[in-house]
């Protein structure tokens, strides 16, 4: 490798930095700025209902709001499985100011799904303050509707026309609080950057002065490999479509395929539930799709190309490597119909969509060092590749990709927050469908998801890859 | 005269169970057995030697005696279990022909996908595409999958992609026997000629004869462990004698 060379491609490295992060500044907008606040209150589950409200009653409960910018309100109601008539007034208090209120006719109340309050502009400075939330109606006995309560919230209260209830009543409170990370973006990233170009010039300084160094083998040898690592990608391509009439067609029609079954059997259970739930389902299906063919093909990449292995010298993370790039491309190609469901079903796409590929990039090197880590295993027990099959289906199963996240049981979300492929596939329809930026934590989150993964990936594959020749 | 090729002491443990186990299966029943039990099999035992640049070296051995596992750890495919191997250029290893060949696709794609794998440059495949296809004799199937060659073509083919480079050392496992008698005059040319272009040369043969022909040095295994290594004259009139091959 030449001097020049390195020196280029480290200007580079530190070009795309400094472009990466100017425009994450800009794609991140308020959300880098705001997080999700700690003081929200969640829905608790439902447990109990308070009687019937008609016209005259009037629930209400207090509770001290720990949010700095309240966003939006929810409440449940059931109507008892009747037919409701009159008009129901959700409202929310401070003192007797109505902060924000919500009026509709009790015909056109969902039985037992969420009612929305939301302010024009998010509810500010009332962090600390007791707030009251309160519903009348002019409903007629057995045409009214009653709120659901839980029992299980200790130390609430609700009342109802004067008389305190034991509980609280089924409603949530969501807002977002000032973000830390947000005041001090440009220090952290400037000392990250900072950093980084430290490592880099001691690197080349290294370099000149003729000492072996991580950072440079490793970019020799992608600039030696890289004929080789095409060469296989081709292969992949080549001969896995081959002989098929629509070829490479496939790849594109596969998800969309996919899409539509899902779509089919699924859309009934929870269409209403999902915002743009087609392309919720498709933005799902090609990330787990990829990852699934990914880490499969990455499996039996070091055991099917055994006769190479025992007969001619190459590094052997090339296979894995190779494998995830033909995945990779795969997964580009299946963006084209993903890009084309978003224009024909209405998704409003927003320039912060862009920040979808930093999920999808953190998502293939998770997968790469799942794929290392499972060709590794591989070698010595062939049944990983049995047992890997049933894996992957449980984990589709646990992963939101055709059911809402908001239907998992409280009690269970704790299996979804440890679950990688739902930050991954979470993040990145919230910068496709909704078009904001999620807040940092979740890019540090899916960093170090993809970090650990690798790590571990390229430590057993490094620590086992002599005796590969031995066991093939 | 530099050594282009040292080896230092080198063993090679294999461990081998009495049965293949490589699934978890099978090593879960094994244990439970109390039967998981590894045999050690040492294939090399304490070898060195050297090869100064230039030179051919010859290995001699009865089957088993660790010529194949010597080659490859040469060139890199095995690490030794114990000692060390110093090698000063790059190695092309012909130990199979024709790995990684893909039967879908055509001679073309298997000549530069094949290259790749042997280390070959793009720039390098491109210059001597055409020597390849005209060396291999293959010209008029070069678009074809290779799954329609003949077992003939494809190994033409191989020992064409592999032999058209100038290795700085050259690690043959007899495989100058591929083709019509006419191709494998052709390519037994073509490995001297390698010989003789400064390459050193690591060459594995039952074939005494052509051992004589073509090496300076040879070394005889037996049972992993070195007989004797020295000029070629001397070594096979002793590894004749030890066969009760008459001269």
């Amino acid at each position: 490798m030449s001097k020049e060379k390195l020196k280029k491609i480290f200007i580079a490295i530190i070009s795309i930095y400094t472009a990466l992060v100017v425009s994450f500044y800009f794609l991140g907008g308020d959300q880098i700025k705001y997080k999700a606040s700690s003081g929200n209150i969640a829905m608790p589950e439902a447990t109990a209902v308070t009687d019937e409200i008609v016209a005259g009653s009037i629930v209400s409960q207090d509770f001290v709001n720990q949010i700095e910018n309240i966003e939006q309100l929810a409440i449940v109601f059931t109507k008892f499985y009747r037919n409701a008539s009159g008009i129901i007034s959700v409202s929310l208090y401070d003192g007797n100011e109505a902060l924000v209120r919500n009026t509709m006719k009790l015909v056109d109340v969902p039985e037992q799904s969420r009612i929305y309050l939301v302010p024009e502009e998010p509810i500010t400075g009332l962090k600390g303050k007791k707030l009251t939330l309160k519903i009348y109606t002019t409903a007629k006995i057995n045409h009214g509707a009653a709120v659901m309560m839980s029992k299980d919230v200790p130390d609430s209260t609700v009342n109802f026309n004067g008389k305190e209830i034991e509980g609280t009543l089924c409603f949530s409170i969501t807002g977002f609080d000032e973000n830390p990370i947000g005041k001090y973006y440009w220090h952290v990233v400037g000392v990250i950057g900072a950093f980084l170009a430290a490592l880099l010039i001691y690197t080349y300084n290294q370099y000149l002065k003729g000492r072996s160094n991580y950072i440079v083998i490793a970019i020799a040898a992608i600039y030696r490999y890289d004929f080789l690592i095409s060469q296989l990608v081709i292969r992949d391509f080549k001969s896995k479509y081959k002989r098929s009439i629509l070829g490479v067609f496939w790849s594109f029609l596969n998800p969309l395929l996919t899409m539509t079954v899902q779509f089919l059997v699924f859309s009934t259970f929870f269409k209403a539930d999902t915002q743009n739930y087609p392309v919720y389902l498709l933005s799902g299906v090609v990330c787990f799709s990829f990852f699934n063919e990914c880490t499969t093909m990455c499996l039996s990449s070091i055991s099917g190309n055994a006769r190479l292995i025992t007969k001619v010298y190459i590094p052997k993370y090339i296979f894995p490597l190779s494998r995830t790039i033909s995945s990779s491309i795969n997964l580009g190609i299946s963006l084209i119909p993903l890009l084309l469901a978003c224009l024909v079903l209405g998704v409003h796409l927003k320039p912060q969509a862009l920040l979808f590929f930093y999920f999808l990039a953190c998502l293939i090197v998770f997968s790469l060092g799942i794929g290392l880590f499972l060709s590794a295993l591989m070698v010595f027990f062939r049944d990983i590749q049995f047992l890997w099959s049933v894996l992957t289906q449980i984990w589709m199963y646990a992963t939101p990709i055709f059911y809402p996240a908001e239907i998992i049981p409280e009690k269970y979300k704790f299996i979804v927050r440890f679950n990688p492929l739902y930050h991954f596939i979470g993040n990145a329809r919230t910068c496709l469908i909704n078009g904001v930026s999620p807040e940092p934590r979740a890019y540090i989150f899916c960093f170090l998801f993809a970090f650990i993964s690798i790590m571990i990936g390229a430590f057993t594959f490094k620590k086992t890859q002599d005796k590969f020749a031995l066991y093939l | 005269m530099e050594n282009m090729i040292e080896v230092r002491n080198v063993s090679m443990k294999f461990r081998m169970s009495d049965e293949p186990i490589n699934s978890l299966k099978e090593i879960f029943t094994h244990a439970v057995k109390g039967k998981l039990k590894f045999n050690e099999f040492l294939a090399l035992d304490d070898v060195s030697f050297e090869l100064e640049k230039g030179k051919t070296l010859g290995l001699i051995g009865k089957n088993g005696a660790g010529k194949s596992t010597t080659l490859k750890l040469i060139s890199g495919i095995l690490k030794p279990t114990e000692g060390t191997i110093i090698t000063n250029g790059n190695i092309v290893p012909m130990l199979e022909l024709g790995a990684g060949f893909d039967l879908e696709l055509t001679g073309k794609e298997n000549i530069y996908l094949n290259g790749a794998i042997l280390g070959y440059s793009k720039e390098y495949l491109e210059s001597k595409y055409d020597d390849i296809i005209e060396f291999a004799e293959i010209r008029d199937f070069i678009d074809m999958p290779i799954r329609n060659y003949s077992s003939g073509m494809m190994a033409r083919l191989a020992f064409s992609i592999a032999s058209v480079v100038q290795p700085e050392i050259l690690i043959v496992d007899e495989i100058l026997a591929v083709g019509d008698v006419a191709f494998q005059e052709k390519s037994f040319n073509r490995m001297k000629e390698l010989m003789s272009g400064g390459a050193t040369v690591l060459f594995v043969s039952h074939d005494l004869e052509k051992i004589e022909e073509m090496c300076d040095k040879v070394i005889w295994l037996n049972r992993g462990k070195v007989v004797m290594f020295g000029d070629t004259d001397e070594v096979c009139k002793e590894y004749r004698k030890a066969q009760g091959i008459k001269e």
